[in-house]
């Protein structure tokens, strides 16, 4: 399989994962940008650090007064 | 008098001195609507009785001697993802029409208690992501600089109805651009505050850790005032950050000098999608804006892609989160564009997600160890003018850099600062620390009155005049 027929591949399996019966004629236009997106995601991956550090995922930033 | 031209503060003093009222105003807005929106699409839908009622409602208001402000009696447009009570919201979508607002949106109830005049609801994109596409309920809206060419999005109709002169201020939202991109492409002010600075309770979403919703203007000041009514903590939107609200035009006038404006070149200087003519316009506002005082300097950020990638692969797993349900139910009755930006982001993991919030908290940090010894920074909006309908590549390709900031929340404004030669509009972005959108406005006036894009004219359009006037 060349690496279109292996992104196609990748893409039809999401697809069916998710549920979304698009029609194989629209999943090659389709294709394009979701091989957009998984370039986006290689870039932020090996730009991502493992190291253990206090999260910045969720902040609570301020109390709540009692009434 | 030709009320297209007025700025908002004229249009006010105008009004309170009895040379107009609102009635007038108004009635002219629409007919400039009615004689030239037919080219441009800017407009969904056209509220006139409602917006005649309201402006001989704001006129008795004014004589009676119930000021609410300067906004009361003038008009203004909404972007179709937002709620105005009592009319649909679309969102460009066969899969919201008929869908009518219970109640305003945070924003558009603050324009309604300033008494500002609704005109209409304004194109987008479909669901602020899916467009420029002729595949869905409304036609995409066209550049009034040349209407072969796009507007940008999402806030497409927002530009281009400022641009063309419908309206002098407009409201638009922002996820990767979705303000600054059209306001470049279209020659407006357009600003996206930051993030929480404006309610976003009523405006269907994009990606809701990147949505802003903030004013296209005809100038700075338009910008300052409108954004002045829609600023403020709302307790209805979760984000919404419960700080003071400043006097944005406080310093709007103070000029440039003794201000530090860094300069991330490396965002575009090397990129192979800058044209001559942005090259030249960003070079020439940093020469003016040096001659005026102020020490512009570069400075180094994260390579440019990093923001971009973080912003995408944020943006993309919160819209597919969004829309997943209706992509299952109804993925037919989404416009061909549409499907394939929202299912683009189906396979993005939780992990992977995760990672780009971690960057993202890093890359906000990097922002603001800058911002610590600079005022405010000056970067391109847009590396090239708008392109044309017939050779546009995807949207989410087009040559704009605004997703930096939608990523890291800090304010940031696109000024128009001429024409390339091709006769479309050219711009620079202002980015300035969060909530100090003052020195935005501050710096964005400088640009504005040193490129003498405030003395330029509409664009002529069939229909109108020189002055937006419908042609006798």
């Amino acid at each position: 399989m060349d690496e279109r027929d292996t992104l196609l591949a990748e893409f039809e399996y999401w697809l069916e994962r998710e549920g979304i019966a698009l029609p194989p004629e629209r999943r090659l236009g389709a294709l394009a940008d979701f091989a957009d997106v998984r370039k986006h995601v290689e870039i932020v991956d090996r730009a991502s650090q493992s190291n253990p550090e206090p999260s910045t995922v969720f902040v609570l930033r301020s109390g709540i007064s009692p009434s | 008098m030709t009320t297209g031209l007025l700025s908002i503060a004229e249009l006010g003093r105008a009004l309170r001195a009895g040379l107009l009222s609102s009635e007038q105003v108004t009635r002219d807005a629409l007919d400039r609507i009615a004689a030239s929106d037919a080219a441009v699409h800017a407009f969904v839908a056209v509220d006139d009785e409602n917006a005649i009622a309201a402006a001989r409602a704001a006129d008795l208001e004014l004589r009676q001697g119930h000021d609410r402000g300067f906004m009361h009696g003038i008009p203004y447009a909404v972007k179709d993802i937002i709620d105005v009570a009592g009319l649909p919201t679309t969102c460009h979508s066969k899969l919201r029409l008929g869908h009518v607002a219970e109640a305003d949106a945070g924003i558009t109830a603050r324009f309604r208690n300033a008494g500002a005049i609704m005109l209409g609801k304004l194109a987008t994109f479909e669901f602020a992501l899916g467009g420029p596409s002729f595949d869905l309920p409304f036609p995409p809206t066209r550049n009034p600089w040349n209407l072969e060419h796009v507007p940008g999005g999402s806030s497409s109709g927002s530009a281009a109805a400022v641009a063309a002169g419908f309206v002098r201020t407009a409201i638009g939202s922002c996820t990767a651009g979705s303000i600054r991109g059209p306001a470049a492409w279209c020659g407006t002010v357009g600003m996206k505050p930051t993030y929480g600075r404006v309610s976003r309770c009523g405006v269907f979403p994009l990606a809701w850790s990147l949505d802003h919703c903030g004013p296209l203007s005809r100038s700075v000041e338009d910008a300052a005032m409108s954004l002045q009514i829609m600023a403020g903590h709302d307790p209805l939107d979760p984000s919404s950050a419960d700080i003071p609200v400043p006097d944005f035009r406080s310093t709007l006038d103070h000029g440039v000098a003794g201000l530090r404006l860094g300069v991330p070149r490396s965002f575009f200087e090397t990129s192979s999608l800058l044209s001559s003519d942005v090259r030249s316009a960003i070079e020439k506002t940093l020469t003016l804006l040096r001659e005026s005082g102020a020490r512009v300097e570069d400075i180094a950020l994260p390579d440019y892609a990093l923001f971009h990638s973080c912003n995408r692969v944020i943006m993309n797993a919160e819209a597919y989160a969004l829309h997943k349900a209706s992509l299952q139910q109804r993925w037919a009755d989404f416009g061909e564009i549409t499907v394939r930006r929202f299912v683009a982001g189906i396979s993005i993991t939780a992990s992977e997600y995760l990672n780009a919030l971690r960057l993202r908290r890093r890359l906000t940090d990097e922002v603001n160890e800058v911002l610590a010894r600079y005022d405010g920074l000056i970067t391109a909006v847009s590396l090239a003018t708008a392109p044309r309908f017939d050779s546009q590549p995807l949207a989410l390709a087009w040559p704009l850099q605004s997703s930096p900031f939608n990523l890291t929340g800090h304010p940031a404004m696109t000024v128009p600062v001429g024409l390339g030669a091709d006769g479309l509009p050219l711009a620079v972005q202002v980015i300035g620390r969060p909530f100090d959108e003052p020195t935005v406005f501050r710096v964005g006036r400088a640009i504005e009155t040193l490129s003498g894009w405030d003395r330029v004219l509409l664009p002529s359009l069939p229909g109108s005049n020189d002055a937006g006037e419908p042609a006798s």
